[in-house]
């Protein structure tokens, strides 16, 4: 009887490891939607119509929209990336790039979910000085003129271009875009430790 | 039948080697595949027929692990020999290695005959030999059509170790630590007994070193594949499910353990405790023997596979009763839990203790929770689930086994250690295609499947594996893939480079460069580097720093800079990928010891004047050997 339930559970466990393992192995195919090249001092996600979103530290802003407006990570003096670290380091699913600046560190962790859905986390840890008002905002920047929009779903703006519509949710969603329709700025009430979990889901026409 | 076979082909490879000899002369042995396959195969099984014609133990057993030794002494008594008639270890050690290949026709002729003239065992022998390696040629035929290029050498260590049997065999030193003989290895891991073999599979003979790596990642496996076989048909005693075993051992790439896929110091050890375990019982002064092959072998993963040996001995072994094994089982499961919370929590010895080695590296050598978790349970994939059906099974079982219990501890101990996490933590992980695949298929043979049955779950099995396989060996090739797809660590670029220096020797020179072109240098060029991939990031910062503001006092700042040695001269060798990394703005590489930029394809358009100036200042001119290459000599 134990053998017989034993059997059961086997047979399950390889069903249930068949799925997995296919899973795991459409999530590494996932490129059919965007790459992401980890290089140099930026993140860039490569969309199939020839354009990209890139996430840059250095335009990070700690600013009040008055008369204080930094930049953190303007000067970089340490930068880690996990694309050009040889093999002795273990290898993981996502890209990971840390930036510092003296005392300012920012640590990016961008995860390929599956063929269409990225998570992106970013926590910044920086020394200034609280004042009311004062804003900790990082930047999304499209190569292509767009229009980003809002939808009825919270949390979630858009923006479609050549066949491609490009979704953005974040939880604490406060944002605002620039006058050359190319950049989307995402904000957060400054604090030293700022965090961000956005998702991005990415939909390209075959 | 088989003993026809093996002696058919063997014939037929000397006889194509003689052929080749007249036809395309001694010089092309460098390059023949089928020479350095032949090469390597017979190094690899030197030791087994040692073990079974001279000391008449088994084919595969602890005898011929401890037959490897034969290498280290056969190296010494060549020293010996340089030093009574004076001749240089270059001249002597490829008759080393002519007089194996030799040697090993000569034993492999009397192991047919001898054992055909008493029971004919060696029959039945190479018949097993055929079945354990059948599973691994399907292995190499999916690996290296799907996922391997040509030539293709994936693995950096390969070219840092080289160069310790390099240094041998062209400066005739005798070095009992790697260390001794390269600047490349910061810290003792092991001797060099392991690169003694690695210079007869490739730098004693002078075959192309790029090809023997490559050749080295089918042969291993296939070399392994029998032992594994040997263990799971005795375990087992049906060929089929000793088959599947190894097919699934083989299809297990463990990251940062390499098992089966590449031949490194902590995979010669793992082959070792694989022959040991061939062993029924060990007796004391067998154990002590094994303890003392292991540990020189590779000091971190030696002792732990010894101390595996020693726990199955003085703890498994003792346990009399079926309470006394489940409380064992039950301090197992507890002691992964404990140590995973521990690590959650953020313990972690590298961390807490090993602060200075991570200053030198630039950053934690782990991932930590919860990449830690998914990283290591993505060694096995969905066989987890199986590995824990097998320790429920064995949990429930009236009458527990000791080979379970052992199998199960060897799996908590390297889980223990991954957690602990000490630097590189992720060697851990090593064993765990042996042991986890052995857990599994006595489990699964155990349940006793129908025919119908066991051919759906063989496919189920081997689709598992094959899928988790194939996506973690991609994974790891990401490092390795340059800008034109190529995986691999040779660049074409680098061609060129290795090309000149081997035109061109270079002699009491020592060269700086990028972390990976000095590693290129050091492997393919045998010349000194600044401690190559493992420069130390202070002085990649004022090597950046000179080249950026060239001055006499940049200068001076970067020759005194760590691994820089005094009183030598001292060679720039500017790089495409230390032009873009100026150009670009992109200094990723001074921050971290691991950070490799690996292509090289950048132009050098331009050198800026004032190095030029600078380094004509110190005698210097600049020698274009590539787009890709300027050296200032």
């Amino acid at each position: 009887m134990k053998t017989f339930y034993l059997k059961l559970l086997t047979i399950i466990a390889l069903l249930l490891g068949i799925y997995l393992s296919t899973n795991r192995y459409y999530q590494y195919m996932r490129s059919k939607n965007f790459e992401i090249l980890n290089e140099r001092q930026s993140v860039i996600i490569q969309l199939p119509n020839a354009e990209y979103i890139e996430i840059i530290s250095r335009n990070d802003q700690v600013t009040d929209y008055k008369e204080t407006t930094e930049k953190p990570f303007n000067v970089i003096t340490n930068i880690q990336k996990n694309s050009s670290l040889e093999n002795s380091i273990m290898r993981t699913d996502l890209f990971y790039e840390y930036i510092e600046n003296r005392e300012n560190k920012r640590e990016t962790i961008i995860t390929p979910i599956d063929s269409k859905n990225i998570d992106v986390g970013i926590t910044s840890t920086t020394a200034y000085k609280y004042k009311e008002g004062l804003k900790y905002v990082i930047q999304l920047d499209y190569t292509n003129k767009t229009e980003f929009r809002d939808t009825e779903e919270p949390g979630v703006i858009y923006f479609e271009d050549k066949g491609c519509k490009v979704e953005i949710y974040d939880p604490n969603l406060d944002y605002s875009t620039t006058g050359n329709r190319q950049t989307l700025q995402l904000k957060r009430d400054y604090s030293p430790s700022v965090e961000y979990n956005i998702k991005l889901t990415i939909t390209c026409k075959e | 039948m088989f003993d026809t076979i093996s002696l058919t082909t063997n014939i037929g490879m000397l006889g194509y080697f003689i052929f080749s000899l007249f036809t395309d002369g001694l010089q092309s042995f460098a390059n023949n595949y089928i020479f350095i396959g032949y090469l390597i195969f017979t190094t690899l099984t030197l030791p087994n027929l040692l073990s079974r014609v001279i000391f008449k133990s088994r084919l595969f057993g602890l005898i011929s692990a401890l037959s490897f030794l034969y290498f280290p002494i056969q190296f010494l008594l060549q020293v010996v020999i340089t030093n009574l008639t004076g001749l240089s270890l270059s001249e002597i050690l490829p008759f080393g290695v002519v007089f194996n290949l030799i040697l090993w026709n000569v034993l492999f002729l009397l192991f047919v005959i001898g054992d055909n003239k008493s029971r004919n065992e060696s029959e039945a022998t190479l018949a097993e030999i055929l079945s354990g390696i059948l599973p691994a040629i399907i292995y190499l035929l999916f690996t290296f059509i799907l996922i391997r290029q040509r030539d293709s050498v994936v693995a950096l260590d390969y070219l840092q170790h080289i160069t310790v049997p390099n240094k041998m065999f062209n400066n005739g030193i005798l070095c009992l630590l790697p260390g001794q003989c390269s600047n490349l290895f910061l810290q003792h891991g092991y001797t060099t007994f392991y690169h003694i073999i690695l210079g007869n599979l490739s730098t004693f003979i002078g075959t192309d070193p790029i090809k023997s790596f490559y050749v080295l990642d089918i042969v291993f496996p296939l070399v392994a594949s029998i032992p594994i076989y040997l263990k799971l048909k005795d375990i087992t005693k049906s060929t089929i499910w000793a088959q599947l075993g190894v097919l699934l051992a083989l299809l297990t790439f463990v990251m940062g353990g390499y098992d089966f896929v590449f031949f490194l110091p902590q995979t010669l050890a793992l082959y070792f405790l694989i022959l040991i375990l061939q062993e029924k019982e060990l007796k004391l002064p067998q154990r002590i023997f094994a303890t003392l092959l292991l540990l020189p072998t590779h000091f971190i993963v030696g002792p732990l596979f010894a101390g595996y040996l020693w726990f199955r001995f003085l703890i498994v072994k003792n346990l009399s009763n079926n309470k006394e094994k489940t409380i064992l089982l039950l301090l197992l499961a507890l002691s992964v839990l404990f140590f995973c919370l521990a690590n959650i929590s953020g313990f972690s010895i590298e961390k807490l203790l090993q602060n200075d080695a991570l200053k030198e590296v630039g950053s934690a050598t782990n991932p930590y929770y919860p990449n830690n978790i998914s990283a290591y349970i993505q060694n096995l994939g969905a066989g987890w689930i199986l590995v824990f059906l097998a320790y429920i099974s064995v949990l429930i079982q009236k009458r527990k086994k000791e080979e379970d219990l052992a199998l199960l501890s060897f799996i908590t101990f390297g889980i223990i250690f991954y957690f602990l996490a000490p630097t590189y933590a992720h060697k851990f992980g090593i064993g765990l295609a042996f042991f986890a695949t052995v857990l599994i298929i006595k489990y699964l043979w155990t349940l006793g499947f129908k025919p119908m049955m066991k051919s759906i779950l063989f496919g189920l099995l081997i689709s598992i594996w094959g899928l988790n396989y194939f996506v973690q060996y991609n994974r790891y090739l990401k490092f390795y893939t340059q800008e034109d797809g190529t995986a691999s660590a040779i660049v074409q670029e680098d061609k060129a480079l290795i090309e000149y220096l081997r035109e061109n020797r270079l002699s009491d020179t020592f060269i700086i460069s990028d972390p990976y072109t000095q590693l290129v240098v050091a492997a393919l060029g045998n010349i000194d580097t600044v401690n190559a991939q493992y420069m130390p990031k202070e002085t990649r910062k004022n090597f950046l720093i000179y080249l950026e503001d060239p001055n006499p006092e940049t200068y001076e700042k970067l020759l005194t800079s760590p691994g820089i040695p005094g009183g030598k001269d001292i060679t720039i060798l500017y790089s495409s990928r230390i032009h873009r990394s100026i150009e670009l703005d992109d200094e990723a590489w001074i921050y971290n010891i691991y950070s490799l930029p690996i292509n090289n394809s950048y132009s050098i358009n331009e050198v800026g004047e004032n190095l030029i100036k600078d380094q004509k200042r110190l005698n210097k001119d600049l020698i274009y050997i590539s787009d890709n290459f300027i050296l200032f000599k």
